[in-house]
């Protein structure tokens, strides 16, 4: 657990020393640094599942979750922001804990833009997708997922920043020079559709999270299953 | 349609695409962009993609307006003042620059649009089944589900409703829960059939000794070939960049919309002809043709 914990504090401190770096050099080359940003966050959870002995058992339990987060994420297209793909990340992620909520999350998202098509926005949901599920699964014997009104809080806050950290990529990219007023006039743009999401998020939450987790729960005790 | 980019090996055709993506990021001049904009839509063109251009269109207008109108909204710089709304000018400096960067986000959708229907997901994992193979199993599974879920789920659909659970009438509120509930189900009879199937993986041997593989894809000479040159094309185009040329001048003050001299043009010839690699492919493969007959 402390080396853990050492790793952690270790990324954290150098990813915060390529940020200081590239601001002190020079102020534009933001859109490459995020992207390191990305590859610094998400190479090292990869790796580690990539390290780890894995049951077949638990790889096809994690493809489930995986896939019913993209097909309830293709089969709810027609809507712009309302899917179920959210919901189910936190739900996973509750159930197994923070790595399969993240390997849920970025598996979902790569998948189902595979069948919706393929842009500069899927590293940044997968992205953003996979820290869901890492934080529900960070929180998961928390007091604020135990409680269904907290939980449901939590929905709606992923469902905003969520929506946040897709504006990032855009507004970084296109907007020169960066200002906060930029930020600013992005959010305000995105905020139907953010308000919609996180709306969803509660919606889904508030009606199914507890059986689905009793659900997942059963499986999970049945076959032993990532404890 | 199938193009010859096709047909190259996965690691060509994706190092192609990393390379046209790096290099209409780079260079944000007018000649270099729609230079690059024209060869990406006769390549599209010859993937048989029209449909999908104009369709991709109808999606990204507004937000290519959007970068188009909020950049000089907050970025007065440059000299040419065009007009002032309160006491801030809009320049032309600025509206020059969100255009480039719109010509630039156009570069980019017309790439993902022709790399969707090149880098198939199988070559994708093929790819990537190397570096981490434990993750492209995981991927590929899910994968493989996706199209098998939707497909469970209007058997599901049809049997609930005998039953009165429909998606198909009812207010917005009704008609969600409805279909949560049919995922739901569609939960639970896969993870149970799905844990049936691993188990009987498990029995058969899975995992027991290491995996050999079937590979489809044979590097050629051309691969090589292509591979040695775009390396050393992106290189010169890098270095290019961090002297200073192949950019347009806008701030302090615009600039000509020429090239500045040899090294510029230089710089575009090279990244046309780095981006108009599958069309080469295409016109290489097409005079072969004609002189065989």
């Amino acid at each position: 657990m402390s080396k853990v914990k050492k790793n952690v504090w270790w990324l954290v401190f150098s990813l915060l020393f390529l940020l200081v770096l590239t601001v002190a050099i020079s102020d534009q080359y933001y859109l490459l640094v995020s992207f390191l940003f990305l590859i610094g966050t998400m190479v090292p959870l990869y790796s580690r599942f990539e390290k780890k002995k894995i049951q077949s058992r638990e790889i096809v339990f994690l493809a489930v979750l995986g896939a019913i987060a993209a097909a309830s994420r293709v089969l709810f297209f027609a809507i712009p922001s309302v899917q179920p793909m959210t919901f189910v990340v936190i739900v996973s992620g509750m159930v197994l804990g923070s790595e399969g909520g993240f390997m849920i999350g970025a598996t979902g998202a790569l998948v189902s833009n595979m069948f919706l098509g393929q842009g500069p926005w899927t590293p940044w949901q997968m992205f953003s997708w996979s820290m869901i599920g890492l934080i529900a699964g960070l929180l998961k014997d928390s007091a604020l997922l135990k409680n269904m009104r907290s939980r449901l809080l939590f929905g709606f806050v992923m469902g905003f920043l969520f929506g946040w950290v897709i504006n990032l990529w855009s507004v970084i990219a296109y907007i020169h020079p960066l200002s906060w007023l930029a930020f600013i006039q992005a959010y305000i743009a995105s905020f139907y559709f953010d308000l919609a999401h996180a709306l969803s998020n509660v919606f889904f939450l508030w009606l199914f999270s507890s059986s689905w987790i009793k659900v997942m729960r059963r499986f999970q005790k049945k076959y032993g299953l990532l404890d | 349609m199938h193009t010859v980019l096709n047909d190259v090996h996965p690691i060509t055709s994706f190092c192609y695409y990393i390379g046209v993506m790096i290099l209409s990021m780079m260079f944000l001049h007018p000649v270099f962009l729609i230079g690059e904009l024209f060869l990406f839509i006769l390549y599209n063109i010859c993937q048989h993609n029209g449909a999908k251009m104009k369709q991709m269109f109808k999606g990204a207008w507004f937000f290519i307006g959007v970068i188009v109108i909020v950049n000089p909204l907050l970025n007065h710089q440059g000299t040419h003042h065009l007009f002032y709304i309160g006491r801030n000018p809009i320049t032309l400096e600025a509206i020059i620059y969100g255009g480039l960067l719109a010509l630039s986000f156009c570069c980019l959708m017309f790439i993902f649009l022709s790399y969707n229907l090149v880098i198939t997901s199988h070559k994708f994992l093929y790819l990537f089944s190397r570096i981490s193979p434990q993750l492209a199993l995981l991927t590929m599974i899910t994968m493989r589900f996706v199209p098998l879920f939707i497909r469970r789920l209007t058997t599901i659909k049809a049997i609930q409703k005998t039953r009165g659970i429909q998606m198909d009438s009812g207010n917005i509120k009704t008609r969600a829960r409805n279909g949560m509930h049919l995922v739901q189900i569609l939960l639970v009879c896969s993870l149970e059939e799905a844990l049936q199937t691993a188990d009987s993986m498990e029995a058969r041997g899975y995992g027991v000794k290491k995996r050999s593989s079937y590979l489809r894809y044979h590097m050629e000479k051309r691969d090589i070939f292509s591979l040695i040159l775009g390396a050393i094309i992106l290189g010169i185009c890098i270095y290019g960049k961090l002297k200073g040329f192949g950019d347009l001048q806008i701030y302090p003050s615009l600039g000509s919309f020429g090239l500045k001299g040899i090294e510029d043009v230089m710089l575009l010839i090279l990244t046309l002809l780095f981006t108009g690699y599958p069309l080469i492919l295409e016109g290489r493969e097409w005079l072969w043709w004609r002189w065989q007959k």
